[in-house]
């Protein structure tokens, strides 16, 4: 018996009710424990911060993709549309592939905002994000009674791409596709992993095959734009999240210009001293990405974020992590253009 | 007619209620600058990532007609608690059962579920957090002999730090969950095998990851939305997610089905540990998962 919530198209009413709760944070930090030295509230954070860091500079002149600073090179990555996949939507299809049609009409995909609920399933739509969310909790691996076989992996693959051309996602803007085993492992704590022998007594079952496909544009990724999904062990898809916005370029670039090879290189230089001082680097690496943004409105209090669309600016991202073990990596992100505003 | 809009007006005005129902607590540790006592670089986007989390954790959202609306409504977590630099040293995420200096009952330990945001690595085979300042002359908070939790109130602790459950950890990592003495048991660490990234693109992963939860169980939620492939040959995180039981039914049913809206009681014992892995799975700063369980 199907059981249908409809929760959408609350633009006006969203506009006026809190989205978060704006519960005050415990205020901790430096009042709760007293006594910084007093040589921290001077010092500089890093011992080692140098302004010209050489090797720094020698690594950042060699990596950088040499459509930097290249008007036409770069200008060419904003003359860039696509399409929404709901354009190419197949939503009675999806849902027949999916063994959902007797349980939710395919109309619900002519919404804008909204989530819909059956017994075990639950789909959510964020049209503005490109976005639909799909979980069958009946499908979860089941110790009692599912196969601790993964599903064929060929035949899983073409369930996954099926699903992918009914969703309207276009098939020369999904990069990589590959489909992870995800293992599950019990074992006495007595027993612990130490020696091989006693792996051996660990429980372990091949619990579902996650797929995740990237997304690029003419060979340029696009950030944060993927699909993933479970397979079962039964060959049934358990869950999948689709964030596939239509890549529209962020209006506040027309007209921008380029910034300069060299400037550019001075701004990653001056953010890696900040970030790590002077450290030898164990990667140092860039590449040019869509970056999307969430785009300002007007008036700001007049809608939730999730209501606000998303758009995309080519960036550099670069890609450095420190020769310490203990030191995680990090991703950070440089404009590639300078809009007529900021000039 | 007019008196049936004003009714219906009304009527839908003492529908829309916010619900703040705060039957579980969230805190959130982050560091993004270290310091000239305990330095370590910087990572401005750090605390970002983990207040995705504990914004979205908390996020009620609003009841409509009874729906619930952009967030977890009666399920929600209260806010108790969001620490990113100040005075940050070990004490706060110690126990003092182990060290005198241990204050965890008033910080980490005192939430239902926690998130840690900095620099981890090995040390003999157990995590190990680097903090801003010292305690007892250490900037680190041990895992190995410093931290045990949920002995006081946790459930679920999430750290958002290198090396917070290196494969050669596995085996050891159950001995976080209790002390000798408490009748409380910690249910759930997730944590990452090898080096994991900092950056603005990984923020949504944070909301992601706290928003799946609800829907879905911890764990899994934890491995799809934090296991990054080789994209583009740039980095890979590989996640894993890490609960006790009295025995394997009981641990695996813990791991496959609680979810922050489903919170189980505690284990009666920690008999078997559990725990979601992609086999081979391979970062930075460490081998492929399960090639070398010393290491």
């Amino acid at each position: 018996m199907k059981k249908m919530i409809l929760t959408l198209s609350l633009f006006v009413l969203a506009g006026i009710l809190p989205g978060k709760v704006a519960a005050a944070d415990l205020a901790t930090g430096s009042s709760n424990l007293s006594f910084i030295p007093i040589t921290d509230l001077f010092l500089p954070d890093q011992t080692e911060q140098s302004q010209d860091c050489a090797i720094y500079r020698d690594l950042i002149e060699k990596r950088m993709p040499s459509d930097v600073g290249n008007q036409r090179a770069l200008g060419a990555l904003l003359n860039v549309k696509t399409e929404s996949w709901l354009t190419r939507l197949k939503g009675s299809e999806a849902l027949e592939a999916l063994g959902e049609r007797g349980s939710f009409d395919g109309r619900f995909f002519e919404n804008a905002v909204g989530s819909v609920r059956s017994e075990t399933s639950l789909f959510k739509l964020n049209i503005m994000r490109g976005e639909l969310r799909y979980i069958n909790s009946s499908r979860k691996f089941n110790p009692g009674t599912d196969p601790g076989k993964a599903f064929g992996y060929e035949k899983g693959l073409q369930i996954v791409q099926n699903l992918l051309y009914l969703l309207g996602v276009p098939q020369n803007e999904i990069g990589e596709l590959e489909g992870k085993v995800l293992m599950g492992a019990a074992i006495p704590v007595e027993e612990r992993l130490q020696t091989t022998a006693t792996r051996q007594l660990a429980e372990t079952f091949e619990l579902e095959t996650t797929f995740f496909a990237t997304r690029s544009i003419n060979g340029i990724p696009v950030l944060n734009s993927y699909f993933v999904a479970g397979l079962s062990n039964r060959g049934e898809i358990s869950r999948f999240r689709l964030r596939w916005p239509a890549l529209v370029i962020d209006p506040n670039l027309q007209n921008a210009t380029v910034i300069s090879k060299g400037d550019l290189e001075d701004t990653i230089l001056a953010a890696l001293v900040e970030h790590n001082g002077c450290q030898t680097p164990e990667t140092l690496k860039m590449q040019i990405v869509y970056f999307p943004t969430v785009m300002d409105v007007q008036d700001e209090d007049a809608t939730v974020e999730e209501l606000k669309p998303i758009v995309y600016a080519p960036k550099l991202l670069v890609f450095f992590r420190p020769e310490n073990q203990e030191q995680s990596g990090e991703v950070l992100d440089f404009n590639l253009f300078r809009s007529a505003a900021e000039r | 007619m007019k008196r049936i809009l004003f009714i219906l007006a009304l009527w839908a005005i003492i529908s829309i209620t916010t619900c703040k129902s705060y039957a579980l607590e969230a805190k959130m540790f982050a560091i993004t600058n270290w310091t000239s006592t305990c330095s370590a670089g910087s990572r401005s986007y750090w605390d970002d990532m983990c207040d995705a989390w504990y914004d979205e954790i908390t996020n009620c959202g609003f009841k409509f007609f009874g729906w619930c609306v952009w967030g977890h409504c009666d399920s929600c977590f209260s806010r108790d608690g969001s620490w990113v630099n100040g005075y940050m040293s070990p004490a706060p995420f110690a126990d003092p059962s182990l060290v005198s200096w241990g204050l965890d009952e008033y910080y980490l330990d005192e939430a239902d579920a926690a998130i840690i945001c900095l620099h981890g690595g090995d040390n003999n085979g157990r995590w190990r957090g680097k903090t801003r300042y010292k305690s007892s002359g250490d900037c680190y908070i041990n895992a190995i002999d410093e931290m045990t939790v949920g002995d006081w109130d946790l459930e679920f602790l999430h750290l958002s730090s290198c090396h917070s459950m290196d494969d050669n950890m596995i085996g050891e990592a159950w001995k976080y969950f209790s002390r000798s003495g408490s009748s409380r048991v910690l249910h759930q660490v997730d944590g990452f095998h090898g080096c994991m990234w900092i950056g603005s693109s990984f923020v949504s992963d944070y909301e992601d990851f706290a928003d799946d939860a609800f829907d879905m169980n911890i764990g899994l939620a934890w491995m799809e939305n934090m296991y990054r492939g080789n994209i583009n040959g740039q980095y890979t995180q590989c996640p894993i997610a890490y609960a006790v039981g009295a025995n394997a039914n009981d641990c695996f049913n813990r791991l496959f089905n609680e979810q922050y809206d489903n919170v189980y009681s505690d284990p009666s014992s920690v008999g078997y540990f559990c725990y979601y892995y992609y086999p081979g799975c391979h970062p930075a700063c460490e081998s492929a998962f399960g090639s070398d369980w010393n290491n």
